[in-house]
């Protein structure tokens, strides 16, 4: 038990240095990008004087080091600070917005797994046959699929042609559908094939032959022993695509005009406002680091043979 | 006479591979009867333990049974779905591979996989991890309590080469196919297992199948010897009548390399020449590039398993006139 604390501690404070090199990075990058969210808002017909006043008001006419460690130190008491372009609370921005973003990417992991896992076993069992064939193809598509894409293409099909899905925007749980699946689909694709590929690899050990000379029935081999296993690699990647999934919503919620997380940050970026685009990349990394302990520490419970160290 | 428990007839099994058809197994015959010891001997290669998978039905790709039958108990198992198949299996029929280091779930800990067959029994479960941690007793496991609990990779290749076998006898099957089970054990412990072996036998009326290099254990408990070479088997009889009246060329020279056999672990370096290729067709007798004793028609002709005296069989041309003693 201790072990695992210390396991976590060290991973923890990993994580924190992680954290702190990304939103130093995201802010450098911010800074190169000419000009400043001011520029962007005010007339040309404003003065030059009232510009620099507006921006002293900001604290934008400070060095950039300086203003980074005055969003860092506010950060660390609670405060997200104030959007320019919004004008409104960063932390009441993520707020209303993280919901939406944590309902689509669940559904989206939902929506993967419950359909790649079955089929990447049966396409494994069905081997070479055409269950397998014809699988493996349709994933080759579908990964290759850019998600605006498959988003546009599911509009047109769903909400224009057929009139049974909302087009875009929130109104209710059937608005989730569609940007779901285009989410889902090109990833299930990736997780269909590792599923497939790890089950083939555990048919082949000689302890799922052992499982059959036992005289157990062949599903229960295939779940206990070779589900069971394949699945390791399987739930670590699950954890691991986690921020990746968060990361691709952007798009998605951009075409969908999904009110989440990713549209934040697109127009915030695209307004240059850092202190959105600061708060956003904070919150989406310090999930990539827990997503990715909680993922080792789940391979540590799933192995036996891995030791967490 | 004793009743017969399996009787496999004719049984071919080939494996599809780039370089043609490998005959493993052509056209084996042999039977076993209720509470015998029959030991399978032979090169490495010559099919033993595809003789012994095939029974399990528990061949691989890309491997198939061609033909044959195996009637257990009244029941041709090759004409068994698959369900049929799998309540024979561990049950009816235990089997302990050759070499089982890998033959453990590596997620699971020794006693949900000692216990998993017992389960499939309907037995109770405490009733289950009892018996299982007697029988890890029984394979001279230490701090069984301890052991049950814990995991594959966590104790060494010997100890997990015992759970193996702890785990196929401990449900008592009728017929027991041990695939060189005690290669790698140490002396001690291996005359443990044989005994183990002996007690299925006597306390049950099991019948054994052993596949082994050893002629000290096939002299301590088999009643019968199959003698198999290049897929074939060429020579079987009473333990008595194979160690002492030999009748088939291999075979003899079998019996002269035994000290080098055991030691070697089956390659046989005193007969000259080497084992032919599998996926040949073979319209001879397929030791003749090696006989001493081979004539020309023994190349064309290949001879068949013939009964020369009271249990005794073999497969030569010469079997029945003797063989000329020289060399
Ligand atoms: N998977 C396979 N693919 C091709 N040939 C195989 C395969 N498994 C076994 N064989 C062939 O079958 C023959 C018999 O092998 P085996 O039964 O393991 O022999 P033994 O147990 O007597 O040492 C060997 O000559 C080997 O080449
Ligand atoms: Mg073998």
């Amino acid at each position: 038990m201790n072990d695992i604390m210390r396991f976590i501690a060290k991973r923890l404070a990993i994580g924190v240095l992680v954290v702190l090199f990304v939103t130093i990075l995201v802010f450098a990058i911010m800074q190169m990008m000419p000009g400043d969210t001011i520029d962007l808002m005010v007339d040309t017909r404003v003065s030059a004087e009232k510009v620099a006043e507006i921006k002293a008001q900001w604290g934008l006419d400070k060095h950039p080091v300086v203003q980074y460690f005055y969003w860092l130190k506010n950060i660390l008491q609670g405060d997200f600070g104030t959007s320019i372009s919004l004008k409104q609370g960063v932390k009441e921005l993520i707020l209303q917005r993280l919901p939406y973003t944590l309902m689509l990417t669940g559904a989206s992991l939902l929506i993967e797994y419950l359909i790649a896992i079955p089929l990447g076993l049966w396409a494994a069992v069905k081997k070479n046959k055409l269950p397998d064939k014809v699988l493996t193809v349709s994933t080759i598509v579908l990964w290759s699929m850019p998600p605006f894409w498959l988003g546009v293409l599911f509009m047109m099909v769903f909400s224009i042609w057929l009139g049974i899905l909302p087009l875009s925007g929130w109104s209710g749980i059937k608005s989730l559908i569609l940007p779901a699946f285009t989410l889902a689909l090109p990833t299930l694709a990736q997780i269909f094939r590792l599923t497939r590929s790890e089950v083939l690899d555990v048919l082949d050990e000689k302890f799922v032959t052992t499982a059959h000379a036992k005289g157990l029935k062949n599903k229960v081999v295939l779940v206990k022993h070779v589900l069971r296993n394949a699945m390791i690699p399987v739930t670590v990647m699950f954890f691991l695509s986690l921020p990746w999934l968060i990361g691709g919503s952007v798009v998605v919620e951009n075409v969908f005009a999904w009110p989440g997380m990713g549209q934040l940050l697109f127009k915030a970026i695209s307004k240059q406002d850092f202190v959105i685009v600061q708060g956003v990349v904070l919150v989406i990394t310090v999930l990539t680091v827990i997503c990715n302990l909680i993922g080792d520490i789940v391979a540590g419970v799933l192995d036996p043979r891995i030791r967490l160290e | 006479m004793k009743e017969t428990l399996i009787d496999v007839k004719d049984l071919c099994i080939q494996f599809q591979t780039p370089g043609g058809t490998v005959k493993a197994v052509d056209n084996v015959s042999f039977d076993i009867k209720k509470g015998e010891v029959f030991a399978l001997v032979g090169e490495s290669g010559c099919g033993k333990s595809t003789t012994a998978m095939g029974i399990m039905q528990l061949i691989k790709e890309p491997g198939r049974i061609a033909g044959g039958s195996i009637n257990f108990e009244g029941k041709d198992l090759l004409q068994l779905t698959r369900d049929e198949m799998t309540q024979v299996r561990g049950k009816e029929i235990g089997i302990i591979f050759q070499n089982p280091l890998d033959s453990l779930n590596p997620v699971y800990t020794i006693g949900y996989q000692m216990t998993e067959g017992l389960l499939v029994d309907k037995m109770d479960k405490k009733e289950a991890y009892k018996l299982a941690a007697d029988m890890l007793r029984d394979v001279k496991i230490s701090d069984v309590e301890e052991r049950m609990k814990t995991f594959p990779h966590e104790i060494s290749g010997g100890m997990r080469q015992r759970v193996m076998i702890g785990m196929m006898l401990c449900r008592n099957p009728k017929l027991l196919i041990a695939d060189e089970p005690t290669t790698a054990l140490d002396v001690t412990i291996q005359a443990g297992i044989i005994e183990l072996m002996n007690e299925l036998r006597k306390k049950y009326d099991s019948s054994i199948l052993i596949i082994t290099h050893d002629f000290g254990i096939v002299a301590d408990i088999a009643d019968r010897v199959g003698v198999m070479y290049a897929g074939n088997l060429i020579e079987v009889g009473e333990v008595f009548d194979i160690f002492d009246n030999p009748r088939h060329p291999y075979t003899r020279l079998l019996m002269k390399a035994l000290p080098t056999i055991t030691k070697e672990e089956g390659r046989l370096e005193t007969i000259r020449g080497s084992v032919p290729n599998l996926a040949e067709e073979r319209p001879g007798c397929g030791f003749a590039d090696r006989c001493p004793y081979a004539r020309d028609f023994c190349h064309h002709q290949k001879p068949e398993l013939k009964q020369i005296s009271e249990g005794h069989m073999c497969a030569c041309h010469f079997a029945e006139g003797g063989l000329k003693d020289e060399q």
